[in-house]
């Protein structure tokens, strides 16, 4: 016998006596004598597979049948109806109410056999493609799912261009665990350490700096999952263990996210290298600047003062000679006033090498603000 | 074929199960005469009625025709089985008039049940026999 119950509904007991001596030996029986006790039954414990008499009172076979229909949880149950109705019009009645089968009283056991083994197949056929149907049904979903992730991860990827700070990569990683429903906090290493989504001084932001010391890529304890690359450690702290498919998923995209997040990160620490050698460079053409500038000053000084003592030197030179010469008052005059007028523009160019040093003081002003820019 | 009982071919259907047969044999006789008193009562109380084309007597009866005719045919009960099926399509048609064909069942419906009962004694005492 095998474990397959079956109800037999008929009004008339001859009836139900004949088929369930027919099958109580290969199937588990029950009996309902009207539609409304197979009802009842059936919503106590739904059987395998019914036989339905069509035309009982009160309520026919093809009424129960209807109403078990527009049940979800008996639409598909296997319906035979037995009746001694064999016209055609009557078979069609009993399959458009939804009976699976029909079979013709005085009933052959043999046929009746063979008509509910049919039923049977049929059913573990319908189950199994329905089995099918929903686990291809959730590898779509879950591709979808997968490919739905995987643009998560590309927009990701898109951040490249707009992140120029440590922030703007710890605020993005953030950002996309949160997408993927996890909390996390992240460390990042530029020329600093930065932390996100804890404080630096908290025991987790001291946890992530151990955790930076270890060289392992990915370690799991429990619903907690640390990622690192180079420069960043991601802890995520509620990795949905419930659903292995899914941890695994999610432990595959946030590898990708760290490496991608990495390369960020390198990116900016090369970019922070670059302004800090170029700082260094424009340090050392302030210095040189201003050393030159210094030396050229002291030398424009010294030139001025020797100027200055030798046009003196010549006037004085000039006036001791001019009693000895025997020169009128006007001719002495006049080259009195020659030496001074070429003394006095001697002292005018005194005056220029002031504003060549103001001058060149302007650009070491400005020298200096592009390296605080910088 | 016995136009009455073919056992034979009701022993096939039932593929040979000779327990089965008794047991379908003895519930015939506990079920059936209240059924057959039901329906001669329905017949009577319809063909007294002088205008029962609205009657539901005309659905009793061919309900009750209908059951004989199921469980006669189940017994292989071949002519209980054609004569309830007659009065069942009178009274779908409501022509009234049954008792002819209430006469025919009954006059089936005896003899059948000597057939079952001769079968039944026959089975008790070669049972007897056994012991």
């Amino acid at each position: 016998m095998n474990n397959k119950n079956i109800l037999i509904v008929d009004d008339s007991k001859e009836n139900r006596v004949l088929l369930r001596m027919m099958l109580e030996d290969d199937y588990q029986i029950l009996e309902a004598e009207s539609g409304a006790e197979c009802l009842a039954l059936i919503e106590e414990d739904l059987p395998d597979l019914v036989l339905l008499d069509v035309k009982m009172p009160e309520m026919t076979g093809y009424e129960v049948c209807s109403t078990l229909r527009e049940n979800s949880a008996t639409e598909s149950l296997p319906i035979i109806f037995v009746s001694a109705l064999d016209s055609t019009e009557e078979r069609l009645a009993g399959f458009e109410a939804g009976g699976d089968e029909y079979v013709i009283k005085p009933v052959d056991g043999t046929d009746l056999f063979s008509k509910i083994e049919s039923c049977f197949n049929r059913q573990k056929v319908t189950e199994e493609a329905n089995e099918q149907a929903q686990n291809n049904m959730r590898i779509a979903l879950e591709a979808m799912t997968v490919s739905s992730e995987l643009g998560q991860i590309i927009e990701f990827i898109k951040l490249g261009q707009e992140v120029n700070t440590a922030l703007d990569i710890g605020q993005a990683v953030l950002s996309i665990t949160k997408e993927f429903s996890l909390k996390a906090s992240v460390m990042i290493d530029t020329d600093h350490r930065y932390f996100f989504g804890c404080d630096s001084d908290s025991m987790e932001a001291m946890f992530l700096a151990k955790i930076k010391e270890t060289e392992e890529r990915i370690t799991s304890i429990g619903s907690r999952t640390i990622v690192q690359g180079d420069h960043i450690v991601l802890f995520i702290k509620d990795m949905p263990l419930e659903d292995e498919s899914l941890v695994g998923r999610l432990r595959d995209h946030m590898a990708s996210i760290m490496d991608i997040a990495n390369s960020f990160v390198v990116k900016l620490n090369n970019e922070i290298l670059q302004q800090q050698q170029r700082k260094q460079f424009l340090n050392e053409v302030i210095a040189i600047a201003e050393t030159q500038i210094q030396q050229t000053s002291e030398k424009l000084a010294k030139q001025q003062q020797s100027s200055n003592e030798i046009s003196q030197q010549m006037v004085n030179n000039l006036e001791s000679m001019l009693f000895s010469l025997g020169l009128d008052d006007d001719q002495e005059e006049t080259l009195m006033n020659l030496a001074s007028d070429a003394s006095f523009k001697l002292s005018n160019n005194a005056i220029q090498s002031d504003d060549i040093k103001q001058e060149l003081n302007v650009i070491i002003e400005r020298l200096k603000s592009m390296e605080s820019t910088a | 074929m016995d136009k009455h009982w073919d056992k034979s071919a009701l022993l096939k259907r039932v593929m040979g199960k000779e327990k089965l047969l008794r047991v379908l044999v003895e519930s015939f006789n506990e079920e059936m005469p209240s059924r057959v008193v039901e329906l001669r009562d329905e017949v009577l109380l319809c063909d007294a009625m002088t205008d029962n084309r609205e009657s539901e007597h005309h659905q009793n009866i061919q309900l009750l025709a209908h059951t004989i005719k199921g469980v006669a045919g189940n017994l292989s009960g071949v002519l209980l089985q054609e004569n309830a099926n007659q009065l069942e399509q009178a009274a779908k048609q409501k022509t009234g008039n049954y008792q002819p064909l209430m006469e025919n069942i009954e006059s089936s419906y005896y003899i059948l049940k000597g057939l079952f009962d001769e079968f039944l004694n026959l089975d008790n005492s070669n049972d007897n026999d056994d012991v």
